[in-house]
């Protein structure tokens, strides 16, 4: 079964009476547009007590599904989602947007609004009742192995009601037919107790509190069986890997909206996605980020998903199996010895100047995973990277780039983001309208023997930066005046451009005047001099480096750094830390690049681009930042995002507000 | 076309005549089809409501609004936007997207006449993309182009014999006493100034003595006074130790060099096939040289004239393609995807930045054959089925889809020449044939209207 199946599958259903009878019952998308339909809050008075009481914790609905389900997904509180996304704050300032406010009067939502209405009319009921009544119990979908294979429960709290929607939903399906001139589009069949209704492509069956819908008869079948006789058959709920690392692997499962459950064993097994068979990765980047859960998607047998979201977040957390042999082949560059590996907090980016737009911290052993290179990738990429290693080589005095000059490094690196743009121009040359306005990049180590590597590095900054300056020569633009001295701690190399003459300041070269400095060991290469001499000299934080794991009870908010002590029980192995907000102040900066993009790719004005533009901005202000980590425990991996919701409504943006 | 033996609908004018003021008739009165005439030809077309508008104008009034003129607050500030934006573009290297940048500037440009020349210009001194790597050069070149588009035309030249695209596009970057480069003295006398015809070889050779020590520095021009060729030269009229700048002054002063410029410009702006000895533009170019080659005097001229507003002059010129391209999505008010549109002009053999050869191009009968006719009408169906309207078509009739009407307003904002009763009958069929929405039939009635011989020329 593939993504593609998938949607054919409901491609099918998509303007049929069946499809949007079920359509709203799935809320999520839909309730951001129900918001328009109902102004005032749709719910109920009293669903959030019922919700309370009806509230669920994931995988009630599993043991109605096949021990060998591929994917299990269900959402536990269906009406609890929907009467969090109604009262959101985000939607509210989502459905003021300039860019969304005209669709809610377009031809086509009007069209969905009276299909809505069609079907709130036929079960005598708001579709946010409906969803209540009808999916209150829970929702669950699953893809078995096979072609085409998918099985949709419904649990509801109203059988009457179900009872009236399945009937509702026969009505509408041969009135249709009728009105087009076609045959009765289903028939009933009795299988045991149980009457199925049989489609054109697939079955649906009601059973007590129960609907269920199935692509192919027999899963309806069996369904209704396990239904019937749950203690009969094998289910996914008896799957051991289920029980093991199924919801419950979530440490706040009873809060999470939706959950995702696949079956990475059997996905291997059938060859759906060729990628996690694959020992090794065709991309050096993703093996450096996630190399790590490579290794796990194509070892584990299972990995589980849950999203949360209230007023303030949206999060997202994956986990998975960690095992000890993980770590002892050629990931060790990812997870340190035994697991071990802890994302490093030299500069703690706040006590810089307040307009880090990111910052990444991981556990990476740089020299090794160089070095491992053989181990890790596929051969056209071994072949790229082994000329790298030649170039590299020649740029570095002859040095072995694996072992000698990324081996110098402790492992862990940092990379800094600055939303101040480049501070190096000179006081003269003031940029003019349009020019490019680029952040500001640092990347931090931790040199192993500071004595015997600083000077090599020194020189192979002068050596980058006379290459630098002969294309630079070339393409007639002017160059960077490097200075470069030993100092106590170090040494400083810093590169600013030269003006001689009459020169085009909008070029991006003069963003950059990128700076190496070693102080005590510690080495910041970054593209501005004024900041990467700020980051140089900010005192290590209180505790000792690399520890970032000192992660609160509940994962959710950001560790403060820990002091020492027995190993924590959570190992932080990457940080990836944004600030939204001076992402779109960087964005707002650039907004006449964003608009000459746009002028061109659409064929636009100046006008109607910059609106398209503004409307973009605008949507992006609806988030403030955005945090993501990858940590282990003894055995488990979890993968955690998390997107806070802005606080404040986005602002009106006109052409004349920009910078 | 019209057989070589044949006398041409321009060779019935006397000079004087031919190049008078014209002034409307009730006969021949200032209508909605002369704007159009005279937007497409000195502009890129118009849409129905300008057309409208400048029909209840006097045509002094229109014309005077196609030449240089001080541009408003807002048009400005619009124009400095525009340019920043090219900028950016050529900073950042991508010529090809340049080019796009540069046929939106035409689509939306507050003087579109301007633009026009530009290209004129661009083709008369044709430098490529393909050769020149930096864009930030092409985007200096188009900048003086435009800058100074409108004359003297010394002054034109001058600029272009020290710019580094067309140095690096002619090799002439490097030409040293001892081995002065022919290549810009030839192409400065046979396709800048003067023409076939009107010099020799020793000239040429003379005249490369005169432009030794040009160089490159930093992206701008350098004159290197060790490697100029000092001593006396003799060329044309000219006797003496002349440098680059000298030079010029002297080949733009030579009989031949008006004349041929008045032929280049009114074979772009009145017919294809005006011959260079014709007496009208032996008239002409008297007059041009009496204004100091100051081409925006020459252009009120033409654009004013009898010759120009000569019922005949309208579908006298095959619309090139950028013409055409451009002048579509002026006149219907549409948006399209100027990568997608750059990519289909270059298959028809005209986009901008990127000329053939140091020819440019040739244009007339050379643009169209077959294959590039048969390409016309896709690219037409295209970029009316893709494109984006702002609200409606720009067509008075569009509200009724009153499709006779909305085919006769078609074919009088596109085609210089009314199409016969059969035609216009066959295409107000094939939009009611039609399957789809309205713009899907608007789509297949102007691919139809593309493949007749009314819409290719302008």
């Amino acid at each position: 079964m593939s993504l593609r199946a998938l949607w054919r599958w409901t491609g099918r259903w998509q303007f049929c009476p069946v499809f949007l009878m079920v359509l709203p019952l799935f809320g999520g998308m839909l309730a951001a547009a129900n918001a328009a339909l109902y102004p005032s809050n749709a719910l109920r008075s009293d669903t959030g007590s019922q919700a309370a009481e009806g509230a669920s914790t994931p995988g009630r609905l599993a043991a109605f599904f096949p021990g060998d389900t591929l994917l299990y997904a269900e959402l536990p509180a269906p009406e609890r989602l929907v009467q969090k996304w109604l009262q959101h704050p985000t939607v509210a300032h989502a459905l003021e947007l300039d860019a969304v406010k005209p669709n809610l009067r377009s031809p086509e939502f009007l069209a969905f609004k009276t299909g809505v209405t069609l079907v709130e009319a036929s079960l005598g009921g708001t579709w946010p009742e409906l969803i209540a009544d009808l999916g209150g119990g829970g929702i669950a979908a699953a893809a078995l192995p096979g072609e085409n294979r998918f099985v949709v429960i419904l649990q509801a709290r109203d059988e009457a009601r179900l009872k009236k929607a399945a009937e509702s939903l026969l009505n509408l399906t041969a009135l249709q037919a009728r009105n087009e001139g076609r045959d009765q589009p289903w028939r009933i069949e009795s299988r045991g107790a149980a009457k199925i209704a049989i489609f054109d492509g697939f079955a649906m069956v009601r059973s007590g509190v129960r609907l269920i819908l199935a692509t192919r008869i027999e899963d309806a079948e069996a369904v209704v069986q396990r239904l019937e006789r749950p203690e009969a058959a094998a289910s996914l709920a008896t799957n051991p890997t289920f029980q093991v690392a199924g919801p419950n692997i979530h440490s706040d499962q009873a809060d999470a909206e939706a959950f995702l459950w696949v079956n990475l064993e059997q996905i291997r097994a059938a060859g759906l996605a060729p990628a996690l068979n694959q020992a090794v990765s065709d991309n050096p980047f993703a093996e450096l980020l996630f190399g790590g859960w490579l290794v796990a998607l194509g070892s584990n047998p299972s990995a589980s998903l849950a999203l949360h979201l209230d007023d303030a977040h949206l999060r997202i957390e994956a986990i998975t199996d960690y095992r000890p042999e993980m770590a002892a082949g050629p990931r060790d560059y990812w997870f340190g010895a035994a697991g071990s590996g802890q994302a490093p907090r030299w500069i703690a980016p706040d006590s810089i100047d307040g307009t880090t737009v990111m910052q990444l911290s991981a556990y990476r052993d740089l020299g090794q995973w160089w070095l491992n290179k053989e181990s890790l990738f596929i051969d056209s990429v071994i072949a790229d990277l082994v000329q790298a290693d030649s170039q590299l080589s020649t740029v570095f005095g002859g040095l072995d780039f694996g072992g000698e000059v990324l081996g110098a490094f402790e492992p862990g690196v940092q990379i800094l983001v600055s939303g101040r743009p480049g501070s190096n121009l000179d006081p003269a040359a003031e940029p003019t309208a349009g020019s490019l306005q680029i952040p500001g990049f640092a990347i931090i180590g931790q040199l192993r023997e500071p004595r015997q590597t600083t000077r090599r590095f020194k020189v192979a900054f002068q050596s980058v930066m006379g290459f630098v300056n002969l294309g630079l020569a070339q393409a007639g633009l002017p160059q960077y005046d490097v200075d470069t001295r030993t100092t106590e701690q170090g040494c400083e190399c810093v590169s600013r451009i030269w003006v001689e003459e009459e020169a085009d300041v909008q070029s991006p070269v003069y963003s950059f005047s990128p700076s190496l400095l070693i102080n005590n060991g510690r080495l910041v290469l970054g593209s501005d001099a004024a900041w990467v001499q700020a980051l140089a000299d900010t005192p290590l934080p209180a505790a000792a480096a690399g520890d970032l794991n000192a992660a609160t009870a509940d994962n959710t908010t950001l560790p403060a750094v820990a002091g020492g002590g027995a190993a924590p029980a959570t190992i932080l192995n990457t940080h990836l830390d944004l600030d939204w907000q001076i992402v779109v102040q960087l964005l707002k900066m650039n907004r006449e690049t964003l608009v000459a993009q746009n002028m061109i790719e659409n064929g636009n004005s100046r006008l109607d681009a910059g609106r398209d533009i503004d409307n973009l901005l605008q949507a992006l202000e609806l988030a403030s930042r955005f945090d993501f980590r990858l940590e282990t425990t003894d055995n488990h991996m979890r993968m955690v995002g998390r997107i806070d919701w802005a606080t404040t409504a986005p602002t009106v943006i006109t052409g004349e507000d920009q910078p | 076309m019209r057989p070589a033996t044949e006398p041409a609908w321009f060779d019935r004018w006397q000079p004087a005549e031919a190049w008078a003021a014209w002034r409307p008739t009730a006969t021949d009165p200032w209508d909605f089809a002369q704007a159009a005439h005279l937007h497409r030809r000195a502009g890129f077309a118009a849409n129905w409501e300008s057309l409208e508008r400048d029909v209840a104008r006097s045509p002094e009034s229109v014309i005077a609004d196609f030449l240089p003129r001080e541009l408003t607050g807002d048009e400005q500030q619009n124009l400095q936007a525009e340019q920043s934006t090219g900028q950016i573009l050529a900073v950042a290297g991508e010529a090809r997207r340049l080019s796009a940048w540069w046929l939106l500037q035409m689509v939306h440009s507050p003087h579109a006449a301007t633009e026009r020349l530009t290209l004129f210009w661009h083709g008369h001194f044709a430098t490529s993309a393909d050769k020149v790597p930096e864009a930030n050069l092409m985007w200096r070149q188009y900048l003086s182009l435009r800058r100074l588009a409108w004359g003297p035309f010394r002054d034109l030249v001058q600029e272009i014999a020290r710019d580094p695209a067309m140095l690096i596009y002619l090799d002439a970057r490097d030409s040293r006493k001892a081995k002065p480069n022919e290549n810009f003295a030839r192409e400065v006398l046979e396709l800048f100034c003067l023409g076939t015809g009107n010099y020799t070889e020793q000239d040429i050779r003379e005249l490369a003595r005169a432009f030794t020590g040009g160089g490159i520095r930093n992206g701008r021009f350098h004159d290197n006074r060790y490697q100029f060729d000092d001593g006396e030269k003799v060329f044309l009229e000219y006797r003496g130790p002349a440098n680059r700048a000298e030079a010029i002054d002297a080949i733009v002063r030579h009989d031949a060099c008006a004349k041929f410029l008045v032929w280049k410009l009114v074979r772009n702006y009145v017919a294809d096939d005006i011959p260079r000895d014709h007496p009208l533009i032996e008239h002409l170019a008297t007059r041009y040289r009496q204004d100091d080659l100051r081409t925006a005097d020459l252009l009120r001229q033409i654009w004013s004239s009898r010759l120009f507003f000569d019922r005949d002059c309208r579908g006298a010129r095959i619309e090139s393609p950028v013409e055409m391209g451009v002048g579509l999505l002026r006149s219907l008010g549409l948006s399209f995807p100027m990568e997608v549109l750059a990519d289909a002009l270059r298959e028809l053999g005209q986009l901008p930045l990127f000329p053939p050869s140091v020819k440019g191009w040739d244009g007339g009968n050379q643009w169209i054959d077959v294959r590039t006719a048969i390409l016309r009408s896709n690219l037409v169906h295209r970029m009316i089925q893709d494109g984006r309207f702002a609200g409606e078509p720009h067509l008075p009739s569009w509200s009724r889809k009153d499709w006779p009407a909305i085919v006769k307003e078609l074919v009088q904002l596109t085609c210089p020449q009314p199409i016969s009763e059969q035609l216009h009958q066959g295409l107000v069929q094939i939009a009611r044939d039609t399957d789809g929405n309205d713009q899907q039939r608007l789509a297949v009635v102007m691919g139809s209207l593309a493949t007749l011989p009314e819409f290719l020329v302008a």
